[in-house]
């Protein structure tokens, strides 16, 4: 016991002695809390410009402009001549979309002629051309919707049953666990744990490489002569504390801050964080003992985070990654973490539904400590031999 | 400005050798980015998502609700993979994350339709999810819209109307969207045509990092001015070049694979994307330097520099749109070198934009190789202060020599 309370001495010592551990660990938690979710913090995309090629110029395509214009998703920034002007706009930057109203628009509607509006939608940018899609199509439907009660109205029936018999059944689209589709409680919960998972690996990579990089200096140092289980235990004590106070951090003042939805029980979200964290810390000790320089720990996690992050499957569904794809994600902790606490805290799924996940975790838990004995182990070996 | 040659092509000599020699910095400039952007493409490769899983409570269990069924599941996006019986055990199915959707038909669905009492189908999907909840709104509200034509135009012709007059009595205003620049709204030309540039913009920072700061970290900086005869202007030339022709390889690399490999279309001018990558690249460097110049020291600059470049994508504004992002962002994506990169590649590859067009990205990207200068000063300053302790030292020893010698 005495001898395991010196490794966390001297663990806590090494940290807190190598700025760049403490650069990525404080500096970093703390930046990428606030960068992350900087460009989302409106949400939703709106008032997406777009102009209008107006061929009637009726009092109903007047209609129609308005009423696109009511709506939140678009804002008609001007009127032009031709579509081949309208390209121009989008080809400057200066617009997204373009409506075309077709000649003899009112005088088709009023002969109930079917008419077709057209929109052309810079697709560059999903989010906004999937924006100025559902205003238009919204305008429009509203407008068909008004002209079908009138008709219905003059021919025979009451305006009040006309306003409900205009379409034969009706469909109500209902988001739910985010209810606005905010980009910001999409992105930003799944990110939190990411950043977690990548700094850590990232220190105790770093702590590993210049470990490391003494050793071959001839150096013997604790991580030398300790037993290999004990200092892996220390470092779990070590860094299992430290980024416990990180994820309060995350799941209990950044995501509050940032109005997320935080439904599960604080205990609830322990019992995945622990072996998640137990997960990646065994994990970074194994890494951290291929790595033959400090710097090499930062640059290898940060060249994975984007495949990380992408195929963990909040972003893209799990079913559209090729298989040898999804195998190879469920390695990563944060895979396994993402989805578990998501379900947990974003949508409100009860414990049993995501126990697991747990499982998983304490898996890879169990098989990183293993491989990371195996490792420590090794070097073990391989430096002595050369002191002797 | 021969000596200048020179000078820059015995530090780029150094420089090559040294990277032959470190197979960690061989890899970084060779296959590891292009193996890292193939996984990013290998993700996201199936371009158009298909059968996103959604489930059914049908309580109505008519003629008319199965036809429904059969219309979302006949929805290429959409695929029913459960029929449950209430909207509780719905909901836990997309709480598990096994569906992304539940489809509610109500009890008297046929008979209420017919009788025309507008009876009300809720879907409820997981919005969490933005990105595939949105392909999974869409796509249900385009399959109930045919749906309902179909009902409509059958009670239409039975109640007299006429067959000429049915697409406009049903549908007064239809509405076409056309997406253009990505027809079938793909999202390999979307998505991953910026992930990748983000990706490369990594390497570009880190390769620049890496290769200073290994000079500093062993301590072999006086060898390497002294390749360039002091001259520091030569040694950052010499030193950055590699890795400059390295990373516009890279970019022609990838520019090639979307658009000459996948054939996606390209409508812009080979020559001013080849233009648009050198200055990106030049940037970026620029930037790298001068991150490493703020601390000197190799892992410290790589986590400053990961903490730059990292969250950039996010900030690229192609995912969410730029025009809704807090000035505090749009500042710190102005900072962002990809950013500008990014608006000049969509410019040429979709819009095919002029010279004149392209301009003012060009310029902001020029303004980042200012940076140069400020790096190249500080770069001087940490060399000539190092140089003017050596030699106090050395007098120091002399002096304390000659102390030794008087006794």
């Amino acid at each position: 016991m005495h001898k395991f309370l010196a490794l966390v001495v001297f663990e806590l010592k090494s940290i807190f002695a190598d700025r760049s551990i403490l650069l990525t660990m404080f500096g970093g938690i703390i930046m990428y809390s606030i960068l992350y979710p900087l460009p989302y913090s409106q949400q939703v995309s709106r008032d997406a410009e777009i102009v209008v090629v107006d061929y009637d110029r009726s009092s109903m395509s007047r209609e129609l402009i308005r009423m696109v214009n009511a709506t939140p998703d678009t804002h008609i920034s001007g009127q032009v001549d031709s579509i081949y002007d309208a390209e121009e706009l989008i080809v400057q930057g200066e617009i997204k979309g373009f409506l075309i109203i077709p000649e003899h628009f009112r005088r088709d509607l009023l002969m109930k002629k079917p008419v077709t509006l057209s929109l052309g939608g810079d697709a560059s940018y999903f989010m906004t051309y999937s924006t100025i899609a559902s205003g238009i199509l919204q305008a429009g439907g509203t407008l068909s919707a008004q002209i079908k009660v009138a008709r219905l109205t003059v021919d025979k029936e009451s305006i009040l049953l006309a306003k409900q018999q205009w379409q034969p059944a009706s469909l109500n689209l209902q988001p739910v666990f985010n209810q606005e589709n905010g980009y910001l409680d999409y992105v930003v919960p799944a990110v939190f744990i990411l950043i977690l998972q990548q700094t850590l690996l990232i220190v105790s990579g770093i702590l590993s490489g210049s470990q490391n990089e003494r050793s071959r200096a001839q150096e013997q140092g604790y991580w030398l002569t300790a037993p290999p289980t004990l200092l892996l235990l220390a470092r779990c004590c070590v860094f299992l504390s430290l980024y416990l106070v990180f994820s309060l951090y995350y799941f209990g003042f950044a995501l509050d801050m940032y109005g997320v939805n935080r439904l599960a029980a604080a205990w609830d979200i322990v019992k995945l964080l622990v072996p998640f964290l137990l997960a990646v810390v065994c994990l970074g000790v194994a890494l951290g003992q291929l790595y033959n320089q400090a710097e090499t720990a930062t640059q290898v996690i940060l060249f994975s985070s984007m495949s990380v992050l992408f195929s963990s499957g909040f972003i893209w569904p799990v079913s559209e990654i090729p298989t040898w794809l999804v195998t190879v994600s469920q390695l990563f902790p944060s895979t396994a973490a993402i989805q578990g606490l998501l379900q947990l805290n974003q949508m409100g799924a009860d414990f049993e539904m995501v126990s697991h996940f747990q499982t998983q975790l304490l898996i890879q838990c169990v098989g990183y400590a293993l491989l990371a004995i195996i490792l420590l182990a090794y070097k073990q070996r391989k430096y002595s031999i050369k002191a002797c | 400005m021969g000596l200048f040659i020179t000078q820059i092509k015995a530090v780029w000599q150094r420089e090559n050798q040294l990277i032959l020699a470190s197979k960690w910095q061989l890899s970084l400039v060779t296959w590891l980015p292009l193996a890292c952007m193939l996984l990013v493409y290998a993700i996201f490769s199936q371009g158009i998502p298909r059968d996103l899983a959604v489930a059914v409570v049908d309580q109505d269990h008519s003629r008319l609700s199965r036809s429904l069924v059969r219309y979302i599941d006949a929805n290429p996006a959409l695929a029913v993979t459960a029929q449950v019986t209430n909207l509780a055990e719905g909901k836990a199915l997309m709480q598990r994350g096994e569906v992304y959707a539940v489809v509610h038909i109500p009890r008297d669905f046929e008979k209420q339709t017919y009788l025309a009492m507008t009876p009300e189908v809720s879907t409820f999907y997981n919005a969490q999810y933005v990105l595939i909840g949105k392909l999974v709104s869409s796509n249900m509200a385009k399959t109930f819209a045919t749906f309902i034509a179909q009902i409509d135009a059958v009670k239409t012709l039975a109640s007299g109307g006429h067959l000429a007059l049915l697409k406009g009595a049903v549908a007064p205003i239809s509405t076409q969207v056309n997406p253009l620049y990505n027809v079938s709204t793909n999202y390999v030309p979307f998505l991953v045509t910026a992930a990748v540039p983000a990706l490369w913009q990594i390497f570009v920072l880190v390769s620049v990092l890496l290769a200073f700061g290994l000079e500093y970290k062993n301590n072999t900086q006086a060898n390497w001015f002294q390749r360039a005869d002091g001259a520091v202007v030569s040694a950052v030339i010499g030193k950055l070049l590699p890795y400059t022709l390295l990373s516009v390889v890279h970019g022609l690399l990838f520019l090639s694979f979307f658009y000459g490999y996948l054939s996606m279309p390209m409508h812009g001018n080979w020559g001013f994307l080849l233009l648009i990558l050198l200055m990106a690249v030049l940037a970026g460097q620029a930037i790298a330097l001068f991150i490493f110049t703020l601390t000197m020291n190799l892992t410290q600059a790589i986590s400053m520099g990961a903490a730059y470049s990292a969250p950039a994508f996010a900030f690229i504004g192609v995912t969410f749109p730029a025009e809704s992002m807090p000035q505090l962002a749009q500042i710190w994506r102005s900072l962002l070198p990809i950013t500008h990169y990014m608006q000049l590649q969509i410019g040429q590859v979709n819009y095919g934009q002029n010279f004149m067009t392209l301009l003012p990205q060009l310029t902001s990207l020029g303004l980042f190789t200012l940076t140069f200068v400020v790096a190249v000063a500080r770069l001087k300053r940490h060399r000539d202060s190092a140089l003017l302790t050596d030699r106090t030292l050395l007098t120091d020893k002399k002096a304390i020599a000659a102390g030794d010698d008087d006794a």
